[in-house]
């Protein structure tokens, strides 16, 4: 009976040896099928060529703003942007009407303006003087009236003047006698004091006759622009200025605007309201349409094509920090076919917020004013990041993940062991993208295909 | 009657004896069967260190062959430790005993002077753990260039001690007048070992055997002080690197580990009684 189990048992241990040897074949077959395989690649550690590219325009590089007076109805716009346009050439036409009625409004409220004394500004000014205690018949000019040296200012009352004369002459024959009287009174002191007066008054006499003899007309002592009239027919004249002259006078502001608004509708008029192109070029803005009133700020802006030629775009914030002035760019237009290599980067301005506004002076024959361009340019980075190619890398916006593969030493020998690490993607440089935060050596192995889907842990052969 | 009843309460305390230890083995045999998911709940409190007892229910509730199927056919590697072991097993066994037989004939049969110090410096070595030895062999192998290979493993064991012991208990039983009459007849001292001793010490040399198998099957130490690499571990370094977390496969690995050592004892299980009732009768 022992025997008997003993050797059922040999039978059975070596049937169980058995299959435990076809289950190690067959075992080592299915895990071998059922594991991935993998294909790896390295991490390259290099400097990201960042392509950058920015949209634009083709201008002149000097901008010609076209301004019109304020508030003139607009009959006619000859122009739209992007059109092209020689020098005086139309660019639109005024109401010729509503000119001509803002031209005289505009004038009618400077003269009430000068009229109101304030149209100039305290300068150097000349007073006229005339003798005091006469009467003024006429004043013959009036403020803002230019005059020259010698212009009649002033008519005074020749008989008024006339009657001061006589009364003054007698008034002298009469201190005449007194003094001799004196004299002969031996009261030689006081006789000397009435001679002073009999002088002076004499002096005044004298200037009374040589008005007199002017036919009672104050003159202009200098050229100028007569910006005050301090009296009016009918007054006596005190002892101060009656006019005061400026050589060089100066109007302030608001008459000023006036005159200059009056001087550019008179302009216009003269070309019946046509307001033509001062350069030749391109009109890259025009704010005005037909039937609205015209604004204070340039009507057109010209791009000026004998200025040389420039692209204009706007380079978005996240960009900037490629682009710098002086660096060299390709500029290309008309979907590609006129291209302009390293063209250097002019000038590059802040525009609070929305980017920067880059200017590259473009020397081609084949770009022209007004094309639709694109910069384009690849630079190096200074730093160097982590690069690994598309297919290796999932990725959702700018993070992304990537199995990579530990060697270990398992029961088996070799053995190769996925892991899955986050990243950010930094950037796209050719074919791989740039990554931050991986965390991993250079020398890791990154899973770069597999043919099953990967997990955490997994073991997997290599390809 | 008063016999028997008199021998029931020693029944009855062996039996619950019996119970308490055969109860480790019943539970590496029902444990496996349990499903995934049961098996969690049973060893959580014991994975986790909660401090609480881990219930087992004795009938798995959803008995599946899920652990064993994972082990027997995902789990390649455990053929590779399963060979590892009996190649480091088989190996030992064979020189074991081709060295151990010999040996123990000459301290059983042969005259020389210091016979009984030489063995019993054998009994000394014998009685030394593993651990005294460690550092010197672990000297040994590394200048012998044997480190990280399985012959690291296996040759210390070809001379242990204790086979020559329990072998030399076998032939000292041999009549002597026996092995004289077979040297009269002209049988050199090689065909009196072959044909009087091997098949007189059968029993001793199958009980060392047995128990050399059962002991060297589930060697650690050595093993794990002399290989470094996986691939040449045996099936006693494998089940602990399956860890808690794989437990469903480690308790699977644990079932089909004890097969062998099963068929073994089943096989060897006649010698091995016969041997130690051979050393008991003489000692």
């Amino acid at each position: 009976m022992k025997e008997n189990t003993k050797s059922r048992a040999v039978k059975l241990f070596g049937i169980f040896l058995g299959a435990m040897l076809i289950m190690t074949v067959v075992s080592r077959f299915i895990v071998t099928q059922k594991m991935p395989v993998v294909t790896t690649v390295g991490i390259k550690r290099e400097s990201i060529a960042h392509r950058v590219e920015v949209g634009g325009t083709i201008e002149a590089e000097k901008q010609t703003p076209v301004f019109v007076a304020e508030g003139l109805r607009v009959s006619e716009v000859y122009v739209k942007q992007g059109s092209k346009i020689g020098k005086g050439e139309h660019l639109m036409r005024l109401d010729e009407d509503y000119l001509a009625s803002e031209t005289a409004n505009a004038e009618k409220e400077l003269e009430e303006f000068m009229e109101k004394g304030d149209a100039y500004t305290e300068g150097d000014r000349t007073p006229i003087f005339t003798e005091g205690g006469l009467r003024v018949s006429q004043v013959c000019v009036k403020k803002g009236d230019s005059v020259y040296v010698g212009q009649p200012l002033i008519r005074l009352d020749t008989e008024y003047l006339g009657r001061k004369i006589s009364d003054m002459e007698g008034e002298l024959e009469s201190q005449r006698l007194t003094r001799d009287g004196m004299y002969e009174a031996e009261d030689s002191r006081s006789a000397e004091a009435l001679s002073k007066q009999i002088d002076e008054k004499q002096r005044e006499l004298d200037r009374y006759n040589s008005i007199w003899n002017d036919g009672g007309t104050v003159y202009s002592s200098c050229g100028g622009v007569v910006t005050d009239i301090l009296i009016k027919a009918g007054d006596i004249t005190m002892e101060q200025a009656v006019a005061l002259i400026s050589s060089s006078p100066e109007l302030s502001g608001e008459a000023e605007r006036l005159r200059r608004r009056i001087d550019a509708l008179k302009k216009a008029a003269e070309h019946l309201g046509y307001i033509n192109s001062p350069v030749g070029g391109l009109i890259t803005e025009a704010t005005v349409r037909a039937g609205d009133l015209t604004s204070e700020g340039a009507a057109f802006i010209i791009s000026d094509e004998s200025s040389g030629k420039l692209f204009s775009g706007i380079v978005p914030d996240e960009e900037v920090e490629y682009l710098k002035v002086g660096d060299k760019v390709s500029i290309s237009a008309g979907g590609g076919s006129a291209r302009a290599k390293d063209q250097k980067i002019g000038l590059m301005t802040r525009k609070g917020g929305d980017g920067c506004r880059i200017e590259v002076p473009v020397e081609s024959d084949d770009i022209k004013l007004g094309d639709m361009a694109e910069l384009v340019t690849t630079k190096l980075s200074d730093e160097r990041y982590d690069c690994i190619p598309f297919e290796a890398v999932t990725a959702e916006g700018d993070k992304g993940k990537v199995f990579y593969i530990t060697e270990t030493e398992g029961f088996l020998g070799k053995e190769y062991i996925v892991h899955s690490a986050s990243l950010r993607i930094k950037e796209e440089t050719g074919n791989m993208y740039a990554v931050t935060d991986l965390g991993l050596t250079p020398e890791t192995l990154i899973v770069r295909t597999s043919s099953k889907k990967l997990a955490e842990g997994m073991k997997v052969r290599l390809g | 009657m008063r016999k028997k009843s008199a021998g029931l309460p020693l029944y009855i305390v062996m039996a619950v004896l019996c119970t308490a230890v055969l109860f480790p083995v019943i539970l590496a045999v029902i444990l496996p069967f349990q499903a995934h998911s049961e098996l969690k709940d049973t060893l959580s409190p014991l994975v986790n260190f909660t401090g609480k007892y881990s219930r087992v229910d004795l009938l798995p509730q959803y008995p599946s062959t899920e652990n064993f199927k994972e082990l027997l056919v995902y789990s390649p590697e455990f053929y590779r430790v399963f060979w590892n072991s009996l190649l480091m097993v088989g190996g030992i066994l064979l020189f074991q005993t081709l060295v151990a037989v010999p040996a123990a004939w000459a301290f059983a049969r042969a005259e020389f002077k210091g016979r009984r110090l030489l063995f019993n410096v054998y009994v000394i070595f014998m009685l030394m753990p593993f651990q005294v030895t460690m550092l010197s062999q672990y000297l040994v192998l590394d200048g012998m260039g044997l480190m990280n290979r399985q012959l690291a493993v296996i040759l210390p064991a070809v001379f242990s001690a204790f086979p020559v012991f329990l072998i030399y208990r076998g032939f000292a039983d041999i009549p002597r007048d026996v092995a004289d009459s077979a040297r009269i007849d002209g049988a050199n001292e090689w065909q009196v070992l072959r044909y009087i001793g091997l098949p007189l010490g059968k029993s001793g040399i199958l009980a060392c055997v047995v128990i050399s198998f059962l002991d060297l099957w589930n060697m650690v130490e050595q093993p794990l002080t002399f290989l470094r690499n996986k691939t040449k571990y045996p099936l006693s370094l494998y089940l602990p690197t399956l860890g808690a977390d794989r437990g469903e496969l480690l308790l699977a690995a644990a079932a089909v580990t004890l097969i062998p050592a099963v068929f073994v004892f089943v096989i060897g299980q006649e010698e091995l009684e016969r041997g130690i009732i051979a050393s008991a009768l003489k000692e």
